[in-house]
């Protein structure tokens, strides 16, 4: 079973609309990451006929810590090339400092999550409360920009009496990025702009050719981009936590070995298990306040029913008793299953599934399609639902 | 963004004046190369390298063999002092140094010696009755000072260091004149040890700047060559650069006080339509008295908002200004001279300068005080301080 899939194109939901295709001018903020998807978003923008604002966003020292050869969109070098694009398109450049947002919206809770025993996305948390958040204030505030653009793969639906706003994906399915801005209120998403939605990344590299931007040839980010070396232990360690040596128990409970931190490992991971047996194992659940690691078959961490908490859609929390049907993701590009998600108020909701998904995570993002339209999403609960052998 | 742009940050560097830029292009149109040769052409260089000297000894009162020339400012802070302190001498230096003279310090330190930071009062001014001076002086020691603070605009009290810097038996004193420059400055009248002087800040081109020393001083190069400047500094003689320099320091000197007279008139006008900074939600930092402070210069602290973006806000509605105290991009430190005046620590991160130059008519400097004001009204209703910082 793949566990990457292409969001099919399903069409809007009965009362919503695709974003107006061309709107009047308006004063935009550009966040120029110096990679080559927000290059071009900015100069399509330009080319459009808006005021653009190319701003570079200082969320962290990673910047200054990492040398040029990384591929991260957060150091010195993206900087410059980001720089190098605004000149190109004649656009005014600054750097914003939000490095204490970021601690606080990113950084910290990421830290946090994975002492919890969770597994974090930090780049939601990102685009809610950076890009979407801190820097639509700044935007406004210090330039007098009337939206947010990024060179994010999405598009947005509005409803038909034009009050809300909802997420709609990419017609690049594949790059499709609404799962990490599914944080965004209806409010935040009016006021975004994603002008790289209606093309493919192909279609953006050509673009960027054919204008000769500075980043046309700069490959692709993947990695977090605080994290730059990808070690996140090394990062846990640096703010504190000393991994201690605990028990690693199969299913029933019997200690089958023993692993050295349990920060260190998230639900689904198979590596690093240093545990003999027939077929696969993977960690099942991570119990930090016992330091003890579950393990199970693959089969094992099927899941039809996930507790969410934080479920929301972008006009708000869920009232209780609300039942939405669709389609949902646990994964960046992870299958899709039906399903439902009903409501229990508050924020707590559970996820029924036809089809199971493998290895729910607490921490981990949820989103719910109704049809080409995000509806809704929240975290998945710890723990997903008791294992077979409980921690009791 | 408004097509009529304001470059107030003249502190930072002006544009190269024209008649600078003129003798530049001329004097590179005419071959002239490196002046260390013995053929017609290196004499010419030479000649040219020769009456640059002693146009800029001339203006600062000294001998031609007194003036080196350097590629920076920071460069002849640096050979001025690795040619006067061992790691044994105490180093004073104080509080509101701008960074080049403070990595300069935290090399002192790092090489063994000590490091005295002399106070400063709330404007910014050397606290000269601090014992401090009288200490660090009597153990023979050096002070590296900056004669005015480019980014609170202060003009320091030099006389009373001086006097009692000298009469403890204080060793060299280094002095980095660059942002004094367009006040009076007389090497033979300041009673330095070494002072720094650089092009930019008077008009002339960046890459060049000269460090004027006592005539007892020994230079013990930080670049080894052939022989070039009497030994002193390794390196091709920049020549053109040179000439530029001194032909705009030349003119910024015989110009001085009608300069002075213009910028205090542009500042006048600034303030006048200002009004109390504090109605802007600005506090001013640095010399209140006119007559200590860097003409044609203000500065202001907020502590709503940070100076970087305050910085990108003006930029935007058309007024170049900066926060003086340059440092890494987008960096969030707080700015140490504000904060050695006594400001809050939201304030020391929100430090602005405005500075206007020679070119400045008046409806400028009143365009900029709306536009300072304006600026500051708008972003302090869009956002508070919980948000923003």
């Amino acid at each position: 079973m793949s566990d990457h899939a292409a969001l099919p194109q399903l069409g809007l939901p009965v009362g919503w609309l695709a974003e107006p295709v061309a709107s009047a001018p308006e004063r935009v903020l550009v966040a120029l990451s110096g990679g080559v998807d927000s290059s071009v978003a900015a100069a399509l923008l330009v080319e459009a006929g808006h005021e653009v604002v190319g701003v570079w966003m200082r969320l962290h020292d990673a910047a200054d810590r990492v040398d040029g050869g990384r591929k991260s969109c957060c150091t010195l070098d993206a900087a410059d090339d980001a720089r190098r694009v605004a000149d190109q398109l004649k656009i005014p450049f600054h750097i914003q400092n939000l490095e204490r947002e970021f601690a606080a919206a990113v950084l910290e809770p990421f830290i946090g999550s994975y002492l919890d025993g969770e597994t974090p996305s930090p780049c939601v948390g990102c685009n809610t409360a950076v890009k979407f958040g801190a820097l639509v204030g700044k935007g406004s505030a210090l330039f007098g920009c009337d939206a947010v653009a990024t060179g994010h793969y999405a598009r947005r639906a509005v409803s038909a009496d034009g009050a809300s706003w909802r997420l709609r994906t990419a017609v690049d399915s594949d790059k499709d990025q609404t799962y990490f801005l599914h944080g965004l209120s209806s409010e935040a998403i009016a006021r975004a702009r994603f002008p790289l939605g209606e093309l493919t990344k192909g279609e953006v590299r050509d673009a960027a050719r054919a204008r000769g931007l500075a980043t046309a040839e700069k490959p692709e980010s993947q990695e977090i981009c605080f994290v730059p070396d990808g070690d996140y232990r090394s990062l846990l360690r640096s703010r504190g936590w000393s991994p201690k040596a605990g028990e690693i128990v199969d299913e029933r409970g019997d200690v089958v070995g023993e692993h050295q931190g349990s920060a260190g490992f998230t639900v689904g991971q198979r590596r690093g298990l240093s545990v003999a047996a027939d077929t696969p194992r993977y960690v099942s659940a991570v119990d930090p306040r016992t330091n003890r690691i579950t393990i199970g078959r693959r089969e094992s961490l099927e899941r039809r029913e996930i507790d969410l908490t934080g479920a929301a859609t972008p006009s708000g929390e869920l009232q209780s008793d609300v039942v939405l049907e669709g389609r949902a993701r646990i994964r960046h590009r992870g299958v899709l299953a039906e399903g439902r998600l009903i409501s229990r108020g508050g924020g707590a909701a559970t996820l029924e599934l036809r089809e199971p998904l493998w290895a729910p995570s607490p921490g981990q993002t949820v989103v719910l399609y109704e049809g080409e339209t995000l509806a809704a999403g929240g975290q998945i609960a710890a723990p997903v639902t008791a294992p077979v052998a409980a921690h009791a | 963004m408004s097509p009529a742009r304001i470059f107030a940050d003249h502190a930072a560097g002006s544009a190269v004046r024209p008649e600078v830029a003129d003798l530049l292009a001329d004097l590179y149109r005419d071959g002239i190369g490196n002046p260390n040769g013995g053929h017609a052409e290196a004499r010419r260089s030479r000649a040219v390298l020769d009456e640059a000297r002693a146009s800029l000894a001339a203006a600062l009162g000294v001998e031609s063999r007194q003036v080196t020339f350097t590629a920076s400012a920071s460069e002849g802070l640096a050979l001025a002092l690795n040619s006067e302190t061992r790691a044994k001498e105490p180093l004073l230096t104080s509080a509101t140094e701008h960074r080049g003279a403070r990595a300069l310090a935290q090399r002192h330190v790092a090489a063994g010696g000590a490091v005295h930071l002399l106070p400063v009062d709330e404007r910014g001014a050397w606290a000269t009755n601090s014992p401090l001076v009288r200490d660090v002086a009597s153990q023979g020691g050096v002070a590296l000072l900056t004669l005015a603070s480019g980014e609170l605009g202060t003009i320091q009290p030099r006389a009373d260091l001086i006097h009692i810097w000298r009469e403890a038996g204080g060793g060299a004193l280094i002095f980095d004149g660059v942002q004094a420059a367009a006040a009076e400055l007389r090497f033979d009248e300041i009673g330095a040890t070494h002072l720094v002087l650089g092009s930019a800040k008077v008009e002339g081109p960046a890459g060049i700047a000269a460090l004027v020393s006592a005539p007892d001083r020994r230079l013990h190069p930080l670049v080894p060559g052939g022989g070039q400047e009497r030994g002193r500094r390794g390196g091709t003689e920049a020549v053109p650069l040179a000439a530029a320099f001194a032909h705009a320091y030349r003119l910024m000197s015989n110009e001085r006080h009608a300069t002075q007279r213009h910028l205090a008139q542009l500042c006048e006008a600034f303030d006048a339509a200002l009004g109390n900074p504090a109605t802007h939600g600005l506090i001013a930092t640095g010399a209140s008295d006119l007559g200590a402070r860097l003409p044609g210069h203000r500065s202001y602290a907020a502590e709503w908002a940070l100076g970087d973006d305050l910085v990108a806000a003006l930029d935007h509605a058309g007024l170049a200004i900066s926060t003086g105290s340059a440092c890494i991009s987008g960096s969030r430190e707080p700015s140490e001279a504000l904060a050695a005046c006594g400001l809050s620590d939201a304030a020391s991160r929100g430090g602005i300068r405005i500075s206007f130059g020679r070119t400045h008519s008046v409806d400028e400097a009143r365009l900029a005080a709306a536009t300072l004001a304006a600026t500051c009204a708008r972003i302090r209703s869009s956002y508070t301080a919980e948000v923003s910082r």
